[in-house]
């Protein structure tokens, strides 16, 4: 009963957002026809009139355009790029989604992981030497802006020790060998550390904070003076009733790993699904940007909805 | 499945594999970076298109620049050379006609002839498209001037105008009608010309991994001289300072749009070069000039004496020097020096800077501040306030709104200025009957590589289309049609300086600077740089004659 009920909240969300996209892309400022030919040159007004009968902009916006558009996104079909000449928005759009999910992906798993555990430990002692470095550190990644972080990455591991490529995942690989697979990896490690250690800090922070919380309950104080090892401790009675509010902060941020880590991507020149929204925003690709704004409402919706239904696993109370 | 979905669905196979099957190694080697034969560049912009009749950014220009020819070449002054595939152009007795002869043997990359037939095909798909009703790139230039184009024989071309002109020569990329002839009008807007793309430049277009790179091969058949390189691969950097940090390890060779704050810097590193080029942009202040519905705020923008009085409280010296760093040079026109020999000579108008004389001429004009408040006033009585509009999409706009600001405000002009999305200021500048106008000023700019583009934009017939002061002037369009008639470069250069005389004086714009394009390139894996006035690359002018004769040194 309570997954009909989630998932018919999201769908009544995901029907929400489709009509949303229809409208908001729709009352931007401008007309359409000038967007899809911007400046060009030599645009005259017969061509403009040309430009709004190939793209159905000359047919009422209510109903015309708009059945025409939930039928469209019904199919998954999103038109035409407008920057793209000839490439459908599915074209655009396909080739950026592994590069996103590998390094967001990648870079969640290494923040949860490290995240966890130092928060963990920090918490767990709390006010010893590991708790203050590492609360600082944690504190300092949280803090500090993703991009500066990427800038500093880049100039001091690429451009002085020159262990990493500047370059993100442009195509030097020449043949496929093992020197690609190489390549592909080294041209990886720096953004995905820059997503990781921004990601690590605000996992241990939480962590800590809510190890530190529960280790004043009293199960804690009768786990402990019934002899049980701290380590034990920690692993059997602590960790599993701290891990809700993580479970909170991880269906979050998995909601935005396909909308990719926007900043780092362009730093690092990152043919991701963040890189192409800064350059579909920037040339005006409506038809690009209304396929992105679905894909990453629609997976952020899917995303809670299963971390939700995850939620009433991990503690009963909640589908009370 | 195509060659392409294979490639990719490989590549993406390969991407998680690879962080299972290979352990991290930081001081794995960069050999293959610094592979012998290849420019490696870094490049802001991507293409949008590689199909020659509708790409419309710059970079895809200057790729199929580098693959496909025009029939007769042109230099950095602008002259016509045979460094196309013309061997020569003859012109008839009276200036009509056209008689072309090709370069012998000449060969399309995949080693087949390229024949007349493909360059009449060529010219007579951008011709008929005419009447087809779908407008490509050089649809304009033809309409009206190109009457005809037939095969002589097998390596002439006649080729008739309506009027003597020796435009269109350099404009027309040369196809081959084995594989454009099944492309139709109706096909044509959605035909993406896939690689390989096989031309009769200088290379071959390899690949083109959107969001990340483009990768031109040699052409084995180029009739020479060069390329050297064997491989040019434009690299796409979101991010300006990692496109720096790049060519400083030496990941690439080559930058084009090098941040102003890092010329200095680069220029000092041993092995690279950085420096300022001429672009063919003209940054201007534009006024709503339009009467009745759509109109300013003030009766007084449509003066040409207001908007003369305003052009002595510019200081473009000082906007160059503070605003650009020094990169830049005052403009006088949109007719930019890298036209040569049209930019126009109009030195003894030109307004000098001065506050005083900027007074006593709106004084002159009509405009005083009568009731003491510190603005001027305008005919009706009203003090004038005039709204600025910058787009968001250039950085520097906003500092130079700053100092009109303040000349402005001492000359008794307030200025108040907005910022906002290209797309809401382009609705500000279509047609005034449509909803546009609501507009007093704006800063923006015009860009191409071609002069008649900056003339054409004042034309009456351009309101609604690209004329955004809403300027007209019945004298200026006649003046227009001789520049386009005009039969020689000697001919046009006469009638544009007429032409920006007229616009110098009437100031329905005024052009404010014309910013100079940075690039930076490594000297030490790379020779061969010319020492032009023009950039290696985005230069404007085809066939580029610095990618055939870059090589990789030893």
């Amino acid at each position: 009963m309570l997954i009909v009920r989630k998932l018919a909240g999201a769908g009544l969300t995901i029907f929400v957002i489709v009509m949303l996209g229809f409208f908001i892309f729709r009352a931007m400022p401008g007309d359409p026809e000038r967007m899809l030919i911007g400046s060009a040159k030599g645009v005259t007004p017969e061509m403009l009139t040309q430009i709004r009968a190939r793209w159905g902009l000359d047919r009422p916006l209510f109903p015309d355009q708009f059945i025409s558009y939930l039928l469209s996104v019904a199919r998954g079909d999103f038109g035409y790029s407008f920057k793209f000449r000839g490439a459908t928005v599915l074209d655009v759009i396909g080739p950026r989604v592994m590069p996103t999910l590998l390094l967001v992906g990648i870079a969640q798993v290494i923040a949860i992981a490290a995240g966890l555990w130092i928060g963990a430990c920090a918490g767990w002692r709390p006010g010893s030497v590991f708790d203050r470095l590492g609360s600082s550190l944690a504190l300092g990644a949280y803090g500090m802006p993703t991009f500066w972080l990427g800038m500093v990455l880049l100039i001091v591991f690429a451009s002085w020790l020159r262990w990493f490529p500047v370059t993100g995942l442009a195509n030097f690989g020449n043949d496929d060998s093992i020197g690609e697979w190489s390549e592909i990896i080294r041209r990886s490690v720096l953004p995905i550390a820059t997503v990781a250690i921004a990601q690590t800090g605000q996992y241990a922070l939480l962590m800590r904070a809510a190890v530190v919380e529960v280790s004043k309950e009293d199960f804690v104080t009768t786990a402990r003076a019934k002899g049980i090892g701290s380590n034990a401790v920690l692993r059997r009675h602590l960790v599993p009733n701290a891990r809700l509010p993580i479970v909170t902060l991880i269906s979050l941020n998995l909601g935005f790993i396909v909308a990719g880590a926007v900043t780092v991507e362009a730093v690092f020149s990152w043919p991701g699904l963040g890189l192409l929204t800064v350059e579909a925003m920037r040339a005006r690709d409506y038809p690009v940007l209304q396929a992105l704004f679905m894909i990453f409402a629609v997976s952020t919706v899917l995303v809670n909805m299963v971390a939700d239904l995850l939620y009433t696993q991990l503690d009963p109370r909640v589908s009370r | 499945m195509t060659m392409k979905q294979k490639n990719r669905s490989l590549n993406t196979v390969k991407l998680v594999t690879a962080f299972c099957a290979v352990a991290l190694s930081p001081a794995m080697s960069i050999a293959q970076d610094t592979a012998s034969g290849v420019l490696r560049v870094g490049v802001r912009q991507e293409p949008d298109s590689m199909n020659p009749h509708t790409m419309s950014f710059s970079i895809s220009f200057e790729i199929i620049g580098m693959i496909y020819d025009f029939l007769v070449g042109k230099n950095f002054d602008g002259e016509l050379t045979n460094s196309g595939l013309a061997e020569r152009w003859v012109r008839s007795e009276d200036g009509l006609k056209w008689t072309v002869t090709l370069k012998p043997d000449l060969k399309w990359a995949d080693g087949s002839p390229l024949t007349v037939r493909d360059v009449v095909s060529s010219w007579q798909f951008v011709m008929n498209s005419v009447n087809s009703g779908v407008s490509v790139n050089g649809t304009s230039s033809v309409k009206g001037v190109v009457k005809s184009i037939s095969a002589k024989n097998e390596n002439t071309i006649e080729i008739t105008t309506e009027y003597p002109t020796e435009n269109n020569l350099n404009e027309r990329h040369i196809v081959p009608e084995k594989v454009w002839g099944s492309i139709g009008y109706e096909k044509v807007s959605d035909f993406r010309n896939p690689a390989p793309i096989i031309g009769s430049g200088p290379f071959i277009l390899k690949d083109w991994a959107q969001g990340q790179s483009v990768t031109l091969e040699r052409n084995p058949h180029f009739r020479g001289p060069g390329p050297f390189l064997q491989e040019v691969r434009l690299l796409q950097f979101a991010n300006p300072d990692a496109a720096v940090q790049a060519l400083r390890s030496g990941e690439v060779d080559y930058i084009t749009d090098v941040p102003v704050n890092q010329v200095a810097a680069l220029d000092d590193e041993p092995d690279i070069v950085a420096k300022a080029f001429d672009s063919t942009r003209t940054v201007y202040l534009g006024f709503n000039t339009w009467s009745g519905k759509g109109a300013g705020s003030t009766t007084a923008l449509a003066d040409p004496a207001f908007r003369d009085a305003l052009g002595y409280a510019i200081d473009k010296q000082a906007i160059v020097k503070k605003v650009l760093g020094g990169y830049g040079t005052p403009a006088t026109s949109m007719l930019v020096p890298a036209y040569g020999r049209l930019y126009p000579d109009i030195f003894d108008i030109v307004r000098p800077f001065d506050l005083g004389l900027a007074k006593e001429k709106l004084a002159e004009a009509g405009y005083k501040d009568k009731d003491g408040n510190g603005l001027i006033e305008d005919k009706e009585g009203k003090d004038i306030h005039l709204r600025l509009y910058l787009p968001d999409v250039e950085t520097t706009y906003p500092a130079v709104a700053q100092f009109l600001t303040a000349w402005f405000g001492q000359v008794g002009v307030q200025v108040n200025t907005t910022v906002v999305s290209e797309a809401s200021l382009l609705s500000n500048v279509q047609d005034p009957a449509k909803g546009g106008g609501d507009y007093d000023m704006l800063i923006w700019f015009w860009e191409d590589v071609r002069p008649d583009f900056p003339l054409s934009v004042l034309q009456t017939s351009q309101i609604g289309g690209l004329n955004w002061s809403f300027w007209s002037d019945p004298e200026y369009d006649r003046m227009y049609q001789d520049f386009q008639r005009a039969g020689s470069l000697e001919q046009r250069a006469e009638v544009a300086q007429k032409m920006v005389r007229k616009l110098y004086t009437q100031g329905p714009y005024h052009a404010l600077y014309y910013p100079a394009t940075l690039h930076a390139y490594r000297t030490d894996r790379v020779s061969g740089w010319p020492d032009s006035k023009l950039p290696p690359l985005m230069s404007g002018v085809f066939p580029n004659p610095t990618i055939t004769s870059l090589k990789i040194n030893e």
